[in-house]
């Protein structure tokens, strides 16, 4: 069982108080799924036609009681659904959401790690969003996003919560595109339909109103899926004056990112939303340009924002957390993912003739001065000692030196790659980086001889 | 932290005894572990026979679990009459359990699990088995974007795919793509007992992150071993693994080898950067580095001794880490993992015992996946890029 300690575990259950009260809860809790198992199915095929049905307020209510206890079990919420929506459907009354926002935040703050209570949450506001009030939607949008950073501050990698950060603001984003005029008009044509399931507008999928922003094919790969089931086609969303909003919306999710970064340099989860960012930040960051540009001058201007941003986050961000904690390997890895990023692309050259050069030169003038500070990093960690009180390091650190070796030999092949200086040198050194890691980190050994072959090849 | 007491005893005999006294335990009605897990007993049960497949012959494991006939002195039904009385006819999934004649509800993770049970069990041609509703249960989960939902209500995650995929592989109706690259994209799986595999097979790619090679559970989201296991075992099942190497940023031994810096110190595997060693990732991620042939990119021998570590030398049972309490999640991930690298027919070797495989794809003993005829995609150990050493091969296109 994650993180119960075996010796705490068993003198519980030789304590006989502790075990009696725990099998007390047992046969309370069986006892009581009986009776919801029973009470539903009575509730879906009566009997006979005399006998009283039994209420889906009562139902909703056991539900309740026992999800608050145990909020795993899918059934149970799935229970609970079907009473909403049968309230629903013979009271003709609107959907209040409140209700389920507080009972799965009681049971996120018992077990924030539970697929079945997030995605109640998901479920409850895609439903909102379709079939209920119209005012105050983008207030109880706002409102997640508060829930999720309180959530967030109490565990930084809980990857449920980041998913449902995005969820929500791809709500937001599709809200800020639609305006009023728009949402009323799927929310008439929804309440007709019997179904459970929101429309696709609300299914938590950036694509539609990332067209807003732009239409280059790039975006495509950096679009949030869906993340809720939806049954009815995407409306095509234009509209220009959502734009700033939307804007606003991105800005603020990649200033969460960067305050997330400055509080723990470890925080991958953040990297990792970062990176999903990046591209929809740029994307923003030209949307101001002059439109009379012609198209080489916009893939120019694109491409040199592009490693203005990349410098930008080596050197306000990404400097900072490797010397600060140089074998943590979580900005290694956004490393990797910024050296490959702000790397020219080959099709860009017939399109831009001699201005390509000036890119690669470019490029290349960041990797020189990501190798000179890398190597002025190993210096300083060869210098505090390659030994560390091992007892004192955390299991999931590496050995150390290993990822500044790492990221030498990534930014020297990178440079060898572009073929524009005599490779001797750097192939040297980036042998020597290998050379080093196979003595120090022997585990992984197979995967540095495979790099050490791809430099002599 | 105090050290664990390396121990290289590996505890046969106890780790059968858990897992066959599992089943009495949890049925208890005082078990507050059993009335908590209520709910997914069908995946409990999975895990159990799975686990002890490992350890004994299929007679044993049939008579000690009850398995198809009910035990001595037992007045429980068999395993198998039990997983039928959680069949939901008017959905035609399986539910995670049932209480007093009533299937709880269909979901796609106890479908495969009871899939599972009835392949151990070579009961999948059971007459109670009504294979077409179980088939069309699945397709009909499959949704506009490739993606599958886990049931009726809509929750999307790559975790579904997979059991969709391996379902279907069960019942002998995985779809699989043409030789000639005429697969069609516009194949509705609406009034169709089959699913659109070239769509299916592109929504898994769309939840692939460029910088780690990993994926997430939908698009966007942050790489996880665990959900890495679900991409890459359905890519497997539907002879689709070339396509790992389709970005040039990230080829499969990108993949490979952040799964091989999940390695802790401790040598166990975590699940992402900079979390705890769990001894679940031995199976999430060794069966992914055995699908890809990259098993040799870890340090193993550390690995069976971080997994022998997380036993209970008194009660028997794993782990997810030392000192703490087992349970059958973790007993059957240790076991598989202690499978997967060899450690398993080393001792086997010593205690004079033949212990039967794991498979990395199917999550089944190796003699079953045989038995029912399941094939996949792995990628031989040996050669450079991925598509000469994939041993099937197919030239479906994203």
């Amino acid at each position: 069982m994650h993180g119960q300690k075996r010796s705490e575990y068993k003198s519980r259950l030789l304590n006989p108080e502790a075990a009696s009260k725990l099998a007390t809860k047992a046969q309370q809790w069986n006892a009581l799924s009986h009776e919801l198992l029973s009470q539903r199915k009575r509730l879906i095929t009566p009997l006979n036609a005399d006998a009283k049905p039994p209420s889906p307020k009562m139902l909703l209510t056991l539900t309740e009681k026992m999800l608050t206890v145990n909020p795993d079990p899918s059934h149970l919420w799935n229970i609970r659904r079907e009473m909403l929506l049968h309230l629903l459907e013979k009271e003709s009354s609107q959907f209040d959401v409140q209700p389920e926002l507080s009972l799965t935040a009681h049971c996120l703050q018992r077990n924030p790690k539970a697929y079945s209570s997030w995605f109640h949450r998901k479920w409850s506001i895609a439903y909102m969003l379709s079939r209920g009030k119209t005012e105050n939607q983008s207030n109880v949008l706002q409102s997640e996003l508060d829930l999720c950073a309180q959530f967030l501050m109490l565990d930084e990698r809980n990857f449920h919560c980041w998913n449902y950060r995005r969820f929500v603001v791809a709500l937001l984003g599709s809200m800020a595109a639609k305006e009023s005029a728009e949402i009323n008009e799927i929310v008439t044509n929804n309440t007709a339909a019997a179904a459970n399931l929101p429309s696709e507008s609300y299914s938590g999928d950036w694509s539609s109103w990332m067209d807003l922003l732009s239409e280059d094919s790039t975006s495509k790969e950096i679009l949030m899926g869906a993340q809720i089931v939806s049954d009815s086609t995407p409306k095509n969303l234009t509209s220009s004056l959502s734009k700033e909003k939307l804007n606003e919306l991105i800005v603020s999710e990649w200033n969460f990112t960067s305050s997330k970064i400055q509080d723990n340099f470890s925080n991958g989860s953040a990297f990792h939303y970062r990176s999903k960012l990046i591209s929809i930040v740029l994307e923003a960051r030209l949307a101001s340009d002059d439109e009379t540009l012609d198209n080489a001058a916009r893939l120019l201007r694109k491409q040199e924002k592009i490693l203005s941003m990349a410098r930008e986050e080596w050197e306000e961000i990404l400097l900072n957390a490797i010397f600060t904690e140089p074998d943590d390997q979580t900005p290694w890895w956004y490393h990797r993912f910024i050296v490959a990023w702000a790397k020219p692309s080959l099709d860009l050259r017939d399109e831009l003739g001699d201005s390509y050069n000036e890119l690669v030169e470019d490029y290349e003038s960041l990797l020189y001065e990501m190798a000179d500070s890398l190597r002025e990093l190993l210096e300083v960690e060869k210098e505090n000692g390659l030994e560390g009180d091992a007892a004192e390091r955390d299991e999931s650190k590496g050995v150390k030196c290993k990822w500044a070796y790492l990221g030498l030999h990534l930014v020297l092949f990178s440079l060898f790659k572009l073929q524009r200086v005599d490779a001797t040198e750097l192939l040297c050194e980036a042998q020597e980086c290998l050379d080093a890691l196979i003595a120090i980190d022997p585990c992984r050994s197979e995967r540095y001889k495979m790099l050490a072959a791809e430099l002599s090849a | 932290m105090a050290t664990p007491n390396n121990t290289n005893t590996f505890h046969d005999d106890l780790h059968a005894t858990y897992i066959t006294s599992l089943g009495d335990k949890l049925d208890s009605p005082t078990s507050y572990e059993g009335a908590v897990t209520e709910h997914l007993r069908m995946s409990g049960v999975y895990w159990s026979l799975a686990a002890l497949s490992l350890l004994r012959s299929p007679n044993e494991v049939d008579t000690s679990m009850g398995l198809t006939k009910p035990r001595a002195h037992d007045e429980r039904s068999s395993i198998v009459d039990w997983v039928f009385t959680c069949w939901d006819p008017k959905s035609g999934g399986f539910g995670g359990n049932c209480s007093g004649e009533c299937a709880h509800d269909a979901h796609l993770l106890y479908t495969l699990s009871a899939l599972q049970i009835l392949a151990m069990a070579d009961c999948l041609e059971d007459e109670r088995l009504d294979k077409e509703a179980v088939v069309k249960f699945v397709c009909g989960l499959q949704n506009e974007d490739g993606s599958f939902s886990g049931d009726k209500w809509g929750e999307i995650d790559t975790r579904f795919t997979y059991c969709a995929f391996s379902c279907l592989a069960l019942l002998g109706k995985m779809p699989l793509p043409n030789w000639d690259n005429t697969y069609s994209t516009n194949n509705s799986h609406a009034s169709d007992n089959t699913i659109d595999l070239h769509k299916a097979v592109k929504y898994i790619i769309s939840c692939r992150n460029s910088f780690d090679g990993g994926f997430g559970a939908v698009p966007g989201a942050e790489s996880h071993a665990g959900q890495v296991f679900c991409c890459i075992g359905a890519l497997s099942i539907s002879h689709s693994l070339h396509l790992l190497n389709d970005n040039p940023k990230s080829d499969a031994d990108v993949l490979s080898w952040w799964l091989a810096e999940r390695q802790c110190d401790s040598g166990g595997l975590n699940g992402r950067p900079e979390k705890q060693a769990d001894v679940c990732y031995s199976w999430w991620i060794l069966s992914v580095l055995s699908i890809l042939g990259r098993v040799n990119w870890i340090d193993t021998s550390k690995l069976g001794q971080f997994i022998l570590n997380c036993q209970d030398e008194d009660d028997g049972g794993i782990a997810d880490r030392p000192y703490d309490m087992p349970d059958v999640y973790h007993t059957f991930f240790g076991l598989s993992g202690l499978s997967l690298i060899g450690h398993l027919d080393e001792i086997g070797d010593k205690n004079g015992r033949t212990y039967r495989h794991i498979d990395p794809v199917f999550a089944l003993p190796s003699d079953v996946v045989r038995r029912v005829g399941l094939n996949a995609q792995v990628a031989r150990p040996s050669g450079d890029e991925l598509e000469s050493r994939l041993s099937m091969h197919s030239v479906l296109q994203v």
